[in-house]
C-alpha cells in the first residue's frame, strides 16, 4: 500500500531514516537553492567527523518559475535530503529499503542508477553518482561527494536527495503538482494548490517582474564584504549564512535577467571563492576543537594520509 | 601440464554506461598482455560486462609458468684460478652473484677464445596461485578511467564503489586482495529479481548461474538479446525500430535482463519537428524512437527495462508520463521560438560570447555573412543568399529548443528560416553549415551551404591562430582539426574552385587586419598531409606537391596533382626520372646563380641536342591543358616519364661541371629548364 499523502510520505522518510541513525534536522531558515547548501551537508561533509542527518528542505530556483502553470516546474519546490558521512557499505539498499517503505515495489518498477555526476560551481563541489530512475522518471539525486569547498572529501559523504513533489506524482497517480493530496482527514481534503498556488504566482511575479535589480546589486555586494569581515573574525558559521544570501540574491538577478552571460560567470566564481574561504575557515575551527564528532581510526588517517598534502 | 580456467568478477555499484565497453576492452586487453608476458599460457580470455560487473574467464589456463634455464657465463679459466691454485677474485664474485659456494657447480664451455666457466642456473616456473593477484593488481591499474572515486572511509579509489571479488581457479579460490575485496566464490544476482549471494562452484558455470539469477554476462549476447526484442517489437507493430549503435551500446550497459517494452505518445506531439521528438526521446530517456515503413515518425517509442515486472503495464504507463512533459516541453519551445524571427534573434546573439578575444557570435555571424558572399562569388553562385544565411545561420543559438537540446543547433535554425519565409537555399544552408559534424561525416549539399560551411569554419581557424591559440597535441576545444579537415573535404569532394589561401586572408582580414594566415596556412596543408596519409598515400608525394613552384591555392588541383604523382609512382620510368631530379636539385644547389639562357651552338654532343630539343617538345606539350581536366595531371606525368631514355641518356654522356665555364653554364641553364618543368608540377626530388 502505497503513502497516500504529501505529508505522509515526509513522515514515512523521517521515520525510516531516523531509525537508521539519521540525525533529524528542520529546514533551514534561509533561501537555498539545494538541500546541499544546508549546513548539515556542506559544512559537516568537509574534514574527518562522522555524520548523518535527514531533512526536508525547500528549494528555491526564482528562474523555474512558471507562475503555476507548469505541471511539474515550481520555483519553490521540496527535497528531502540524507547525508551519511562516511557512506555505508550498503548505502543503495538502505536508499531501495526507503522506497518499499513508501510502498514502492522493485519487483514491479523498474529502478536504475543511472549515472549522472554533480557539479556544483558555486560551491566548489562535485562528487559521482547516480539519478535513481523509477519506470524512466528522475525521482532520486545520489551523489559521492569527492570535493566540497575545493576540499578533498574524506570520509566521504553519501547524499540523497529525493525530489518530493516528482515521487508524489508517482505515489498518488496523478499529473500535476497542483493536484496532489497533501492532507487527508475525514473532514477535509487539502491539496498542493491549496498550500502553494498562490505563493507560486506571487513568487513568480516577483522573481520575474518586480524584484529590485540595483538593491540586489548592492545586496550582493554587502553580503560578499560581510562574509570576508566575518572570516577575518574567525566566524565561518555567520560567514556561510551571508555566502548563502549572496548566492541568492544572485540567482533573483539573474532571473531578473540583469546580469550578462560573461558577468554570470564572473558572479559565480565570486561566489566559489566564498565558499572556498567558509569551507577552509570551518575546517580550522573544527580541527581546533580536534574534531569531537570524528572516529579515531579515520581521524588518523585523515590527519596522516589526507591533509599532509595540502 | 594442469590447466584450468580462471574466473575474475569484480562486483560494483552501476558503472558509467558510456565507458563500460572500453574499461572491459581495456581489461581484457591488459590480462591478455600480463598473462602473456608472464609467460602463462592460456586459450582465450572472455570478457563479461554488465552495470554491476566487471569480469572474464580465461580458459585452459596454466598452474605453472614454464622453468628456465639461464645460462650465465663467469670469468675466463685462466683468470678463475690464482698461481696456487685458488679461486680468484673474479670467480668468487661471480659465485657469490649465483648464490654458489662450491666452484664444482660450474661448467666448463670451450670456445675459440679459451676456455670459460659457465653456470647453467635453473629457474623453477612460478605458480598462478602466487603470481595472480600482482597480475591483476597491474591490469587494473592502467584502466583509462576519467575520473576515479573515493567511497566511505577507504583510501582505494575506482570508478564507482566495489563490492566483491570473485577468484576462482577451476574449482579452488585463489587468494587476492583487490580493491579491499578478499577474493571468494560468492556474487550478487539481478539487483530485484534474484535473491540473496549466489556461490559459483567452479570457474566456467559462472554465465551459466548468472543467467540462472536473471544476469546475462555477456555483453554481446545482451545486445543481441536487445536487438532480437526489437525486430519482435518490430514485427509486432509493422513499423521499424530506428538502432542508433550509440544508444544501443548505452542501454546496454544499462541492464542486465533487457526487457524491450513499447509504450505511446499523444500524436498531436507530431506536428514538433521530428529531429527534437527524437532528441526528447533519445537523450533524455534512452528510447529508441520507430517510424513506418515510409520513414515518418510514428508516436511509440520502445524502452529496454531492466526487470520482468510483474505489472509491466505499470512500467509502461510511468514510461509514457514521463515522455510526455518532456515532448509538451519540446512543442513548447518550438512554439515559443516561431514568435520571434531569427533576424530579430540577433540582438540576443549579441550577449552570446563565441571566445572572449574574438567576441560575441553576432559578431561572428557578421564576419561569417561577409566571408560567405566573398565564397559564393568566387564560386558563381548568389552572393546576397550566401550573405543572409552567414548572417542568420548562428540566430538559433538563442532559440529555446536549442538549449534544451544543443544538438540541433543549425537544424532548428533551418525549421525557423523556412517558418520566417526565407529563400529556400537560405533554410538549406544554415540547415547544413555545421557539415561534416564529425570525421567522414557526411558534407552540405547546397552549394550556399558549402559557402557558409567553409566560411563559419575559418572565421574560427583564423581567429584561434589569430589569437595565438592554435591546437596543441591534447588541447583543440574548438575541434580545429575536425573543422580544417571539413573545408578541405567541402572544397575537394564538392570541386570547389576557391583560392584557399585568398579566402583565408579575407577570412583573418574579418577579425584583425594585424592576423597573419602563414601558420593558418601551413596548418591547413598540415592537415591535408595528413588526410592523405589516411588513405594511404605516402607523405613525400604529398609533399612533393606541396613543395613544388606552384603553390597549393585551389584544393581540386592540388588533389588532382597528388593522386597523378600517386600515380606516376607506380610507372617503370619513375625509379630513374626521381633518382636524375635528386641529382639535378644537388648539382643546381652547388652551382649557385645560373643565367638561364641556353645557346644550342654550344652543344658538344647529340645526347644535348636531343634533350634540348626534348625539353621544348615537353614545354609545350605541357602548357596544352588536356581536354578533360580529371586527366590533366596524369596526361602531364606522361610527357615528363617520356623523357626518362632522354635524360638518362644525357647525364651518361655528358659531364656537366665541364671546365670551360660557358659551356658549364650553358649546361647548368638546360638542367635548370629540366628541373623547371618538372618543378610546375611537383618537386620529384623529395620522392623516396
Amino acid at each position: 500500500m502505497s503513502v497516500a499523502t504529501f505529508q505522509d510520505m515526509i513522515l514515512t522518510l523521517q521515520r525510516y531514516w531516523a531509525d537508521q541513525g539519521c540525525v533529524l534536522m528542520q529546514p533551514y531558515d534561509m533561501e537555498v537553492g539545494a538541500g546541499t547548501f544546508h549546513p548539515a551537508t556542506f559544512l559537516r561533509a568537509i574534514g574527518p567527523e562522522s555524520w548523518q542527518a535527514a531533512y526536508v528542505q525547500p528549494c528555491r530556483r526564482p528562474t523555474d518559475g512558471r507562475y503555476g502553470e507548469n505541471p511539474n516546474r515550481y520555483q519553490y519546490y521540496y527535497q528531502f535530503q540524507v547525508m551519511l558521512k562516511p557512506s555505508p557499505e550498503n548505502i543503495q539498499a538502505l536508499y531501495l529499503d526507503s522506497l518499499r517503505h513508501l510502498g514502492i515495489d522493485p519487483l514491479v518498477h523498474d529502478i536504475r542508477f543511472v549515472e549522472d555526476n554533480w557539479e556544483s560551481p558555486t560551491l566548489g563541489a562535485w562528487g559521482l553518482g547516480w539519478e535513481v530512475w523509477m519506470d524512466g522518471m528522475e525521482i532520486t539525486q545520489f551523489t559521492y561527494f569527492q570535493q566540497v569547498g575545493g576540499l578533498e572529501c574524506y570520509p566521504v559523504t553519501g547524499e540523497i536527495t529525493y525530489g518530493l513533489e516528482r515521487l508524489a506524482l508517482y505515489l498518488q497517480g496523478v499529473e500535476d503538482f497542483q493536484q496532489l493530496i497533501w492532507s487527508k482527514s475525514d473532514t477535509a481534503t487539502v491539496t498542493y494548490a491549496d498550500v502553494f498556488h498562490q505563493y507560486e504566482v506571487e513568487m513568480s511575479a516577483y522573481n520575474f517582474d518586480y524584484a529590485d535589480v540595483n538593491a540586489l546589486f548592492a545586496q550582493f555586494d554587502f553580503c560578499e564584504a560581510e562574509t570576508t569581515r566575518l572570516l577575518a573574525a574567525s566566524l565561518p558559521l555567520p560567514a556561510y549564512e551571508f555566502v548563502m544570501k549572496a548566492s541568492h540574491a544572485f540567482n533573483l538577478l539573474d532571473a531578473r535577467q540583469a546580469v550578462s552571460v560573461t558577468e554570470r560567470q564572473r558572479f559565480i566564481l565570486r561566489v566559489r571563492a566564498l565558499s572556498r574561504a567558509v569551507a577552509q575557515a570551518y575546517f580550522e575551527s573544527r580541527k581546533a576543537l580536534d574534531f569531537p564528532l570524528a572516529d579515531d581510526a579515520i581521524k588518523q588517517t585523515f590527519l596522516q594520509e589526507v591533509i599532509s598534502g595540502r | 601440464m594442469v590447466v584450468k580456467d580462471l574466473l575474475f568478477e569484480l562486483q560494483t555499484e552501476e558503472l558509467p554506461p558510456k565507458s563500460l565497453s572500453l574499461l572491459i576492452k581495456s581489461l581484457v586487453n591488459n590480462i591478455n598482455a600480463e598473462l602473456k608476458k608472464s609467460q602463462f599460457a592460456f586459450k582465450t580470455v572472455t570478457s563479461y560486462a554488465t552495470p554491476r560487473r566487471l569480469a572474464f574467464l580465461v580458459s585452459d589456463l596454466a598452474e605453472q609458468q614454464p622453468d628456465q634455464s639461464i645460462e650465465r657465463r663467469g670469468p675466463a679459466l685462466k683468470a678463475a684460478y690464482d698461481s696456487e691454485g685458488k679461486p680468484s677474485k673474479a670467480l668468487t664474485g661471480f659465485m657469490r652473484s649465483c648464490g654458489l659456494d662450491d666452484p664444482n657447480r660450474l661448467e666448463k664451455q670451450e670456445t675459440s677464445k679459451g676456455t670459460w666457466l659457465v653456470y647453467q642456473q635453473h629457474k623453477p616456473g612460478g605458480n598462478i596461485r602466487e603470481l595472480i593477484s600482482d597480475i591483476l593488481l597491474k591490469s587494473l591499474s592502467t584502466l583509462p578511467i576519467d575520473r576515479k572515486m573515493h567511497w566511505g572511509a577507504s583510501r582505494v579509489e575506482f570508478v564507482r564503489p566495489v563490492h566483491s571479488l570473485v577468484l576462482l581457479y577451476g574449482e579452488e579460490i585463489l587468494p587476492a586482495r583487490i580493491l579491499n575485496c578478499d577474493s571468494g566464490r560468492t556474487t550478487l544476482g539481478h539487483r530485484f529479481m534474484s535473491n540473496g549471494v549466489i556461490k559459483i562452484k567452479s570457474a566456467n558455470e559462472y554465465a551459466e548461474v548468472l543467467r540462472d539469477n536473471y544476469v546475462i554476462v555477456d555483453f554481446e549476447v545482451r545486445k543481441s538479446v536487445i536487438l532480437e526484442q526489437l525486430a519482435k517489437v518490430e514485427a509486432l507493430e509493422n513499423a521499424r525500430v530506428i538502432i542508433d549503435p550509440e544508444l544501443l551500446d548505452e542501454v546496454t550497459s544499462l541492464v542486465e535482463w533487457p526487457i524491450a517494452l513499447s509504450g505511446k505518445f499523444d500524436s498531436a506531439f507530431l506536428s514538433v519537428p521530428e529531429e527534437a521528438l527524437i532528441s526528447a526521446m533519445k537523450s533524455h530517456q534512452r528510447y529508441f524512437h520507430l517510424v513506418d515503413l515510409q520513414g515518418k515518425l510514428l508516436p511509440r517509442f520502445v524502452t529496454i527495462a531492466n526487470i520482468e515486472s510483474r505489472d509491466q503495464q505499470a512500467v509502461i504507463k510511468g514510461n509514457e508520463r514521463v515522455i510526455s512533459p518532456r515532448l509538451a516541453d519540446a512543442a513548447f519551445f518550438y512554439r515559443r521560438d516561431q514568435q520571434t524571427t531569427l533576424e530579430s534573434n540577433l540582438e540576443r546573439l549579441g550577449n552570446v560570447v563565441f571566445q572572449a578575444k574574438l567576441g560575441t557570435y553576432l559578431d561572428k555571424a557578421k564576419r561569417i555573412s561577409r566571408i560567405a558572399g566573398f565564397i559564393a562569388e568566387q564560386i558563381g553562385e548568389d552572393v546576397s543568399q550566401a550573405q543572409r544565411a552567414g548572417l542568420l545561420c548562428k540566430a538559433d543559438l538563442v532559440a529555446s529548443m536549442v538549449g534544451e537540446f544543443p544538438e540541433l543547433q543549425g537544424l532548428m535554425g533551418g525549421y525557423y528560416a523556412h517558418h520566417d519565409g526565407e529563400p529556400e537555399a537560405v533554410v538549406q544552408a544554415i540547415k547544413e553549415h555545421y557539415l561534416p559534424s564529425f570525421s567522414g561525416g557526411e558534407l552540405p549539399t547546397s552549394a550556399t551551404g558549402q559557402a557558409v560551411a567553409i566560411a563559419d569554419k575559418l572565421d574560427t581557424l583564423t581567429g584561434l591562430f589569430g589569437i595565438n591559440q592554435p591546437p596543441t597535441g591534447s588541447k583543440d576545444p574548438f575541434a580545429l582539426r575536425r573543422q580544417t579537415l571539413g573545408v578541405i573535404r567541402i572544397c575537394i569532394q564538392a570541386g570547389l574552385k576557391l583560392d584557399i589561401r585568398e579566402t583565408l586572408a579575407i577570412a583573418a582580414g574579418q577579425h584583425s587586419p594585424d592576423f597573419s594566415t602563414t601558420a593558418v596556412y601551413d596548418y591547413l596543408l598540415d592537415r591535408l598531409g595528413t588526410w592523405y596519409q589516411d588513405q594511404g598515400i605516402p607523405g613525400d608525394t604529398f609533399n612533393a606537391v606541396r613543395f613544388s613552384h606552384q603553390d597549393i591555392t585551389d584544393l581540386g588541383d592540388c588533389d588532382r596533382r597528388v593522386r597523378s604523382i600517386q600515380e606516376f609512382r607506380t610507372q617503370p620510368q619513375a625509379e630513374n626520372l626521381i633518382a636524375a631530379n635528386k641529382r639535378v636539385a644537388n648539382i643546381l644547389k652547388k652551382a649557385g646563380a645560373i643565367d638561364a639562357s641556353i645557346d644550342p651552338a654550344l652543344f658538344q654532343s647529340p645526347a644535348e641536342s636531343a634533350l634540348f630539343t626534348a625539353l621544348g617538345a615537353a614545354e609545350a606539350d605541357l602548357q596544352t591543358p588536356h581536354a578533360d581536366l580529371e586527366q590533366d595531371y596524369n596526361a602531364k606525368c606522361l610527357t615528363l616519364a617520356a623523357l626518362q631514355g632522354t635524360i638518362d641518356a644525357y647525364f651518361d654522356e655528358v659531364m656537366v661541371m665541364a671546365d670551360e665555364p660557358a659551356i658549364r653554364a650553358n649546361r647548368l641553364a638546360t638542367l635548370q629548364k629540366m628541373r623547371t618543368l618538372f618543378l610546375d608540377i611537383a618537386d620529384f626530388s623529395l620522392l623516396q
